[in-house]
């Protein structure tokens, strides 16, 4: 369900964005217990005309690299989850080679569990409805 | 002021775009009850390696022709309301003949009634302010 954005400048290898989306869907399965299979991941690539941000803020220092990520999955996780999953994140990228630790924006949506559906119309996650007993 | 996002692999036809936003458009209609001239549409292209996505999740199995909808609405609509949007919206899309079922997953965040303008800096859809005396 993690429907995952990556927003970021033209420019990167096939390589780096395979390292990019691994990065991110491992701290999603290690830190909130999402499934491997659940993996939904869009690469937004932005000319520098189209991709506009700060130098720095709140004592970070942002280069080209910068990674803008959107993340939306279901409303539930404390903060502590949310917490680590932002850690674990940033902590996986960095490993990867493929960007600095400043270069991470991360931004999660949280939405309601009859909100999605995973295909044929369900809402697979809905709560179930009670039955007329 | 639903906004509808259509995230798409490259390669579809005009028309297919067409029925598709037609698709979407009628459920929201027909569920949310939304007038037709409330209809704000982008369809988002990519190429493959710009569309990651699991291979099947939750008894799903997914193709080429999958679409990522996101659609964002104003918060109260209750869960029935939002499992017969996601119902419909799968029911016309494969109507229509441009996806099978499994292929559409679904997103809806909801957000605020003073969350939007419809233009002229108006926020259309916010709570009337309680007037005085």
């Amino acid at each position: 369900m993690p429907l995952v954005k990556v927003n970021l400048l033209s420019g990167r290898s096939a390589e780096e964005k395979d390292s990019i989306a691994a990065a991110i869907q491992s701290a999603l399965v290690s830190t909130l217990g999402v499934p491997e299979a659940d993996r939904y991941q869009l690469f937004n690539e932005y000319d520098p005309e189209g991709l506009r941000h700060t130098s720095g803020y709140l004592g970070m220092t942002y280069t080209d690299r910068l990674l803008m990520i959107e993340i939306t999955f279901l409303e539930g996780r404390d903060d502590e989850l949310k917490k680590a999953l932002l850690a674990e994140i940033n902590r996986n990228l960095v490993a990867a080679g493929v960007v600095g630790a400043d270069d991470v924006f991360v931004l999660i949506t949280e939405i309601g569990h009859a909100n999605v559906s995973f295909g044929r119309g369900f809402a697979q996650r809905a709560p179930i409805s009670p039955s007329v007993s | 002021m639903p906004l509808v996002t259509v995230n798409l692999l490259k390669g579809r036809s005009a028309e297919e775009k067409d029925a598709i936003a037609a698709s979407i458009q009628a459920a929201l209609v027909r569920t949310l009850d939304v007038s037709d001239a409330n209809r704000y549409q982008l369809f988002n292209e990519y190429d493959g390696e710009n569309f990651r996505h699991t291979g099947g999740y939750l008894g799903m199995t997914y193709s080429d022709q999958l679409l990522v909808i996101e659609i964002t609405v104003r918060a109260g609509d209750d869960d029935e309301h939002k499992k017969s949007l996601l119902a419909e919206i799968n029911r016309n899309l494969v109507a229509s003949g441009v996806v099978d079922a499994d292929d559409v997953f679904v997103l809806i965040t909801e957000i605020a009634g003073a969350n939007v303008s419809f233009g002229r800096g108006l926020a259309q859809r916010s709570p009337t302010s309680p007037s005085a005396g």
